[in-house]
């Protein structure tokens, strides 16, 4: 049920089963799996029902770096979070993905695939996923990927519902979340900010920051600062290995009518490297997306490719008249470097509830250029040995000059911050998401990705929920892979 | 055809080739490209005096007053060249990419530092020129108050991401910082806020992932020093540091993206390293001294009296090679491998010594001015961000040698000798994949590269005749590009110096 006021519920002094913060995809979905096995529930959102302007304004932060964008645009602060406007693109993380794959940079995650396997099935479910296809080979580096399709759920319609039917949980809006209290290594309580200003205590048993890939580090980082340090405990890890997929173009394509590319509902045709070739290259992951271009672009496009090789060129133009090639923007996205620098940290200005801003300290080095640079001439390679047609790499993925800052840059996948990790030295919370040195604190969401692979997340922060709820509500199966 | 039609195609075509050189010029002619300065001669400390001083002799050495003489006659250079209101100079030479302006505030910024150590150390606030004395900390206030206005015409710009003006902010800032009695304090309350003000800028901007990160870093410690509160930059300031320390590959180097190992180590890393030291007391100790150690246990050996076995760009900073010994002046003896602290100070002081005499007698010094190649002026070693006053990073040496000298304390202190000059060596610098040979009767010293196995060796391109012509077209920088003779050769000796030099 949706409560009346934040002051109401305070008003009991109740102290709930769980408290869950923030109601994007892994605050709600934790709340229907506790609230369906009687746990009293109460979930606390930031924002109101819908997005508004000034709450989104309260997400105004700095990002430090030389590529730039605005914090309070790819993450909506209302019931739903940033479901409200998320594409529905899922695909499950690689077994690779949970592994180390290029010296000295830290992708380990202390669990492993098989660990969220278990709870495939039920994300599907929720997010009402199209079809699993398998990957298929193309040449000996290269798999031809798909994407699944979510409609996409918008988790805030779909549960609204759901959750008002819920006696035993209580969602309360407008209640901004601004301090954890702790004593003798247990949360006793949150403060929150109601929209007048004043500020409730709120009472749980067990307390999961569902807040986002930022406002979570924020968060911890701000109640380490008024608490003293005894939040996070051993705060080196806090805030820091913060990742995004970086999106950007980085070529294009002339493809003969024979390939064996599928190009799907979006005009995308998927494909990533193996993982015997990100092993063998030194790579880390990353997706590669053909976009299937208008036919006066294509034109365009075999009129310069005839300049450097004339012969493919003319054989494309003969084709151009036959219909028998597509032009394609070549696209990727991939998994970036996870660097302690780049970090969420408290910024100097207070938001309107005296919180410090975020500010994100991000920035792409030439670990990325090389994943970036690898994947895309694996793609030119196999295109061009298996007579498939031609890629066009652009110089800037080859070079070593800046990355293009006019780009799409980055992919609204805020991940890392309260990364995960057996060593409290280098991670916030344990394998079971919880925050080291705390009984009763939990982390929901990409948060705590330790590293990204090249998929989008959403899959993946459900499946995690999941775990964490069986978790949190009895024995779950974990088998320390990895 | 007729005479007059030939003579109108001729017009033509030479209005249509001057049209066409505009067209190519608004798109690539730097600012200010033919406003080249002229040497002038300096009067009081002549060149030939710097000369006699500098050269080589049987026994003894320079000492301070020799020093001293050679800093007066730079600062005598930097008051010929400098502009009515005194906030740039323009030095005679090839101009940089970046334009007149930035050349110009270059010759400020870069020779700022010199005359900050001179002032903290000490000595007459003004210098003696032919028109009359210069004093010194008015003259560098009032050039400071008056680049850093926006209002006033000569306003220096604002810190850009990337741009020239970080780079010299980091000069600027230290040299407030050494000379905080004599300049900072003469600036009025109005004049020091517009300084941190411009100088806190950046801290805001963009920086190469490389040297660069350490521009900002001196800028925030040196405005915290002098009181300004910058903690709002806290955070980003670690971040620089964590970026900076990334390129660590242990001994004391740094790998400097794209470049690699090369002679920054010394001039701009350890210069750097020991100023944020001295800024920032006790500064990340636990990783800087340990480095600074180790590393100059190995770059000493690099020293000869023949000058040193250069490789890698910016060819002109050469004089500032023994920063790194001059950094372990004064400090405990404590790494093994690093030498006795006396030795330590009569070593360091032997490679300043050696670098300045040997380069002074080799065309270094030029009218008031650092010249251009490793020898004299040489564009082939010039990069195309380099214009007639980025030499003045040479003076670093000199820098740290006046901060640390009192009444001649150091600078008459005993020498002792160099690596070279006590006996045949063979060292092996695993970090950079360096190898140092000595040889002690030939006095020369050479640096295997083992890494770079080309032969032959990439050969140094000559800024020709071509070079000159398309300059004179674009009014740009097109020097040759030298990089794979100056970083991919294998062997680099003191008597295999890069570009043209006279023995």
């Amino acid at each position: 049920m949706f409560a009346e006021s934040l002051e109401r519920v305070a008003h009991g002094a109740r102290r709930f089963d769980v408290c869950l913060i923030g109601s994007g995809p892994a605050g709600i979905t934790l709340a229907t799996e506790l609230g369906a096995r009687g746990w009293s529930v109460l979930l606390l959102e930031a924002g109101g029902a819908h997005v508004d302007p000034d709450s989104q304004a309260m997400y105004e932060g700095e990002v430090v770096g030389p590529l730039r964008f605005d914090l309070e645009v790819g993450r909506l602060r209302c019931f739903g979070g940033s479901s409200n406007h998320w594409g529905g693109f899922c695909q499950t993380l690689d077994a690779i993905d949970f592994e180390d794959k290029v010296p000295g940079i830290d992708t380990k995650w202390p669990i492993g695939r098989s660990d969220l396997e278990p709870f495939l099935a039920r994300a599907e479910s929720v997010l009402e996923l199209t079809p699993h296809q398998p990957d298929r080979p193309y040449g000996e580096a290269l798999r031809l990927t798909t994407m699944r399709y979510s409609p996409p759920v918008n988790f805030a319609a779909k549960y609204r519902p759901v959750l008002n039917r819920m006696a035993n949980v209580t969602v309360v809006l407008d209640a901004c979340v601004v301090d954890l209290h702790e004593s003798g290594g247990v949360i006793e309580s949150v403060e929150a900010c109601g929209p007048d200003g004043r500020r409730h205590r709120l009472k749980a048993r067990q307390f999961v920051l569902c807040a986002g890939g930022i406002e979570n580090s924020r968060m911890l980082l701000w109640a380490n600062r008024t608490q003293v340090g005894r939040i996070v405990k051993e705060p080196a890890a806090l805030g820091r290995y913060w990742i995004e997929h970086p999106h950007f173009t980085v070529g294009e394509a002339l493809l003969e009518a024979d390939t064996p590319m599928v190009f799907d509902r979006w005009s995308i045709a998927w494909s990533a490297p193996t993982a015997a070739a990100l092993r063998d290259r030194g790579l880390l992951n990353a997706g590669l997306r053909l976009t299937r271009r208008p036919r006066e672009a294509s034109r365009e496009l075999a009129v310069r490719l005839a300049c450097v090789a004339p012969e493919l060129g003319q054989r494309v133009m003969a084709g151009l008249n036959r219909r028998l090639f597509c032009g394609a923007l070549l696209r990727a996205s991939w998994e970036q470097a996870p660097r302690a620098w780049n970090r969420v940290v408290l910024g100097a200005d207070p938001d309107r509830n005296g919180v410090p801003r975020a500010e994100l300290h991000w920035r792409l080095d030439e670990v990325d250029r090389q994943t970036v640079r690898g994947a895309a001439l694996l793609l030119a390679e196999t295109l061009a040995a298996r007579g498939h047609g031609r890629a066009r790499i652009d110089p800037w993925v080859l070079g070593q000059g800046s990355f293009p800052a006019d780009d799409e840059i980055k992919g609204n996948h805020h991940m890392g911050g309260t990364r995960m990790s057996a060593d409290p030295r280098r991670g916030v919370v344990d394998a079971h998401c919880k925050v080291h040195g705390l009984a009763n604190l939990h982390v929901a969401g990409s948060s705590v990705f330790p590293s990204g692979g090249a998929v989008n997340p959403t899959l993946t922060i459900v499946q995690l929920s999941l775990r964490l709820a069986d978790h949190l509500s009895g024995p779950v199966r974990f088998s320390g892979a990895a | 055809m007729s005479p007059r039609r030939i003579r109108i195609v001729l017009i033509l075509a030479l209005i249509g080739a001057g049209l066409l050189l505009h067209a190519v010029r608004l798109r690539t002619a730097v600012p200010g490209w033919n406003e080249r300065a002229k040497p002038i001669a300096t009067r009081i400390t002549p060149q030939s005096e710097l000369q006699r001083r500098f050269a080589p002799r049987g026994d003894g050495h320079p000492g301070s007053a020799d020093y001293e003489a050679l800093a007066r006659h730079l600062l005598e250079g930097f008051a010929n060249y400098r502009t009515p209101t005194g906030e740039r100079a323009h030095y005679p030479g090839e101009p940089s990419q970046a334009g007149r302006s930035a050349d110009g505030m270059e010759g400020f910024s870069r020779i700022f530092p010199l005359a900050a150590a001179w002032l903290a150390s000490g000595r007459p606030g003004s210098i003696e020129l032919a028109s009359g004395r210069l004093d010194l900390a008015q003259a560098f206030a009032r050039g400071i108050a008056i680049g850093t206005d926006p209002k006033h015409p000569a306003y220096w710009g604002d810190v850009g991401d990337y741009s020239p003006q970080l780079v010299e902010s980091a000069d600027i800032a230290l040299g407030l910082w050494l000379a905080r009695e004599q300049v900072w304090a003469r600036l009025d309350a109005s004049e020091q806020a517009r300084v941190v003000t411009w100088l806190s800028q950046s801290l805001q901007r963009q920086a190469w992932d490389g040297n660069w990160q350490l521009f900002a870093l001196t800028v925030h410690r040196a405005l915290r020093a002098l009181g300004a509160d910058v903690s709002r930059y806290d955070e980003r300031m670690q971040t620089s540091w964590e970026i900076l320390k990334s390129l660590y590959r242990g001994q004391g180097w740094f790998v400097d993206p794209p470049n690699g190992f090369d002679f920054y180590n010394a001039w701009s890393f350890h210069y750097s390293l020991y100023w944020l030291q001295q800024l920032d007391p006790g500064f990340e100790a636990d990783f800087i001294d340990p480095a600074r150690s180790e590393f100059v246990s190995t770059w000493r050996y690099l020293l000869g009296p023949r000058g040193h076995p250069l490789m890698g760009r910016s060819a002109c900073y050469r004089m500032a090679a023994p920063v790194p010994l001059l950094a372990q002046v004064g400090r405990p003896a404590s790494a093994s491998g690093t030498p006795a602290a006396g030795l330590q100070r009569g070593e360091a002081l032997r490679a300043l010594d050696a670098s300045w005499s040997w380069f002074i007698t080799h065309g270094a010094i030029d009218a008031g001015r650092v010249t251009s190649g490793f020898c004299g002026d040489d564009p082939a070693l010039q990069a195309a961000y380099s214009g007639p006053a980025s030499c003045l990073w040479s003076l670093r040496s000199l820098v740290m040698a006046f901060a640390q000298d009192r009444d001649g304390q150091l600078l008459d202190a005993p020498r002792a000798p160099l690596p070279v000059e006590l006996g045949d060596f063979r060292i092996e610098s695993p970090v950079p994949g360096w190898t140092i040979t000595g040889s002690r009767a030939l006095q020369r010293v050479e640096l295997t590269i083992e890494a770079n196995a080309t032969v032959p060796e990439p050969p140094m391109r000559r800024h020709g005749l071509l070079e000159r012509l398309r300059e004179s077209i674009v009014h740009a920088p097109r020097r040759p590009d030298n990089h794979t003779a100056l970083y991919e050769r294998r062997r680099y000796a003191t008597d295999l110096p890069p570009g043209r030099c006279t023995p």
